[in-house]
């Protein structure tokens, strides 16, 4: 519902959510480098954990998919942000961004070193999100942070593949947390039958509707809960409570009307860091000064 | 009458008043004819355009407009990336062009000699030209894949680099490698075009030239081109203004990256218009795109009546 409100004002309910902050990994790749499949969360649980598991698969394959373009960077990076005890980007009044500090600075870094120490694919810069799930789907990538989303896309083109799902790698100290995406139902002022939008919306908005027409975590939390009740990832493992406790604790980006210009210097920013234009601090700083403008 | 009364117009050789005219059928009729195209025009061209004009001196948000005069060009034209994207925008399209007559001369003068299976060849060579641009920029971004692509992988066995390429993450490589499949796309339209001019040359020209002993570099130069020329004209004017209005391979090969290394002013037009929500101020980036135009037809035209030569 926080994707819903503006100034205390609710414009609209979810239709669908989802979380973007599930640790993908190629259960083979992880055997191969001595490494326990079934349980994973040890050797990525926290950022340094994550740092030092990847340079253990670089013999195998590229480590990590990490993206460097499209809205699809940002909503990656906010998942590993809101692990830092972050709620948003932006102070508590929405007066101000808080990217350029510690933990805005330090996610920052973990991308930095992710590339300088050559842990992710070459051409970060300009990868998205179906080149990633290409390339680990064909096994060239061992990790990816991703949504429950991705696990469908996986089981369809690549059955063969065995992937586990576990945790976001949090900031050490930080929490399990995601960052919080989907759609929105809402009815446009404009409108010439309201009455009829309305009645769209109440039933698109009721359980039944959630449980069986959307695709994805539904905006209804028992629709969610049903939804991954059995939900298990390419080991068949269930992990559907890991889903839900993620989707709990998620945070969204910035919701603000003026998000998208928020969103296009958060890019261009971040794709300096990656070729090496900028330090983490000088992006984040660039970022943040961009956004308290738009403010 | 004194002539500062009358609007002349001209039929043949004759001039007819623009009084005498109206109510004359037989002279109306061609107006007649030509009225559903225009009321087509002024519905896809006029109207956007004026709306597209009428947009930039307001600040859009939602469905209210709020008049803001020349902010929106004033914020366009002092942006810390106006310039470098209008001079990446040149470089695009004038690379692009210069690469698209260049090789479609090229391959309309290999082409036009006879060989087996020529008209198979001429119709294979159309196939970019055909090809969605959609298409073609998903190809190539496969083709530049830094672990997977075609281009890499040739040039790595054959020892030209030692490492795989990240083309499109590359700021010094972005735009160009952009270019490049900017030039296999357009290609075909100047060869086709070239092509049909090269059939209007004499061929008597070639043997006189031969028989007075001139070298083939000699024939290209003092027959060929003079007699390309008009061709050459048309192609380079519809070339620019095709290839400066074309962003779907900046957006789906970069995206204008990495961080606006290969962005052009067409795509920023969609990225500020379509995913910043700033109408008012893409509208007036849009406006300035079309000026730019409006002065390179107006400059060329010039260009070419200075020297004795028209579209």
């Amino acid at each position: 519902m926080q994707t819903n409100r503006w100034k205390g004002e609710t414009y609209g309910v979810p239709y669908s959510g989802g979380a973007w902050g599930l640790l993908y990994y190629n259960a083979d790749h992880f055997e191969e480098v001595g490494l326990d499949s079934e349980n994973p969360l040890d050797a990525v649980k926290t950022w340094p954990d994550f740092m030092d598991t990847a340079r253990q698969l670089k013999d195998v394959a590229t480590p990590v998919g990490m993206l460097g373009t499209t809205e699809a960077l940002p909503a990656q990076w906010s998942g590993f942000y809101f692990t830092s005890g972050a709620e948003s980007w932006l102070n508590g009044d929405k007066t101000k961004s808080i990217l350029d500090q510690d933990k805005g600075v330090a996610t920052a870094k973990l991308y930095k070193d992710l590339v300088d120490e050559g842990l992710t694919p070459k051409g970060t810069a300009n990868t998205n999100g179906s080149d990633v799930a290409e390339l680990m789907g064909s096994g060239e990538i061992s990790m990816y942070q991703v949504g429950s989303w991705q696990a469908a896309y996986f089981d369809q083109n690549y059955p063969d593949f065995n992937y586990g799902i576990t945790y976001c790698p949090r900031m050490k100290g930080g929490r399990s947390s995601a960052m919080a995406g989907g759609w929105n139902q809402v009815i446009n002022k404009q409108s010439e039958n309201k009455e009829g939008a309305r009645k769209l919306l109440a039933h698109l908005s009721s359980k039944e509707a959630h449980t069986s027409l959307i695709p994805a975590p539904a905006g209804r939390k028992d629709a969610t809960e049903e939804f991954f009740n059995g939900f298990t990832d390419g080991l068949g493992r269930e992990v559907g409570d890991i889903v839900i406790d993620q989707y709990e604790n998620s945070a969204p980006r910035p919701v603000h009307p003026s998000y998208p210009g928020m969103s296009t210097e958060f890019q261009k920013q971040m794709q300096r860091l990656i070729i090496g234009e900028a330090t983490p601090k000088e992006a984040m700083t660039k970022t943040s000064e961009e956004i308290n403008s738009l403010l | 009458m004194p002539i500062s009364t009358k609007i002349l117009t001209y039929k043949n050789d004759l001039f007819v008043s623009t009084r005498e005219r109206v109510g004359n059928l037989e002279l109306n009729a061609g107006a007649l004819f030509v009225l559903p195209v225009l009321l087509l025009m002024t519905a896809i061209i006029i109207y956007p355009l004026g709306r597209t004009i009428w947009l930039s001196f307001h600040r859009v948000a939602g469905f209210t407009n709020e008049w803001i005069g020349l902010s929106n060009y004033m914020q366009v034209l002092t942006a810390d990336w106006f310039f470098p994207i209008l001079q990446q925008t040149a470089i695009w399209t004038g690379v692009t062009v210069a690469g698209q007559t260049l090789l479609g001369l090229v391959l309309a003068l290999l082409l036009n000699t006879k060989f087996r299976g020529r008209a198979f060849v001429r119709g294979l060579m159309l196939l970019p030209w055909v090809t969605p641009g959609i298409v073609v920029a998903m190809i190539w971004s496969w083709m530049y894949h830094p672990r997977l692509g075609i281009i890499n992988r040739i040039l790595l066995d054959l020892g030209l680099i030692q490492d795989s390429i990240a083309w499109l993450a590359e700021p010094n490589f972005a735009l160009y490698a952009v270019i490049l499949a900017g030039i296999w796309k357009g290609f075909p339209f100047a060869m086709v075009m070239i092509l049909a001019g090269l059939q209007d040359i004499n061929p008597r020209l070639y043997l006189a030239a031969k028989i007075d002993g001139a070298p083939w570099y000699a024939r290209f130069y003092h027959i060929t081109l003079p007699g390309l020329a008009p061709v050459l004209k048309v192609v380079v004017l519809l070339s620019v203004i095709w290839t400066f209005n074309f962003f779907t391979l900046v957006l789906v090969l970069t995206g204008g990256g990495p961080a606006g290394a290969s962005d052009i002013l067409p795509h920023k037009v969609y990225t500020v218009s379509f995913a910043q929500f700033k109408f008012g101020l893409g509208a007036a980036l849009a406006v300035i795109l079309f000026l730019i135009m409006l002065v390179w037809m107006a400059v060329y035209a010039y260009m070419l009546r200075k020297q004795g030569g028209e579209l």
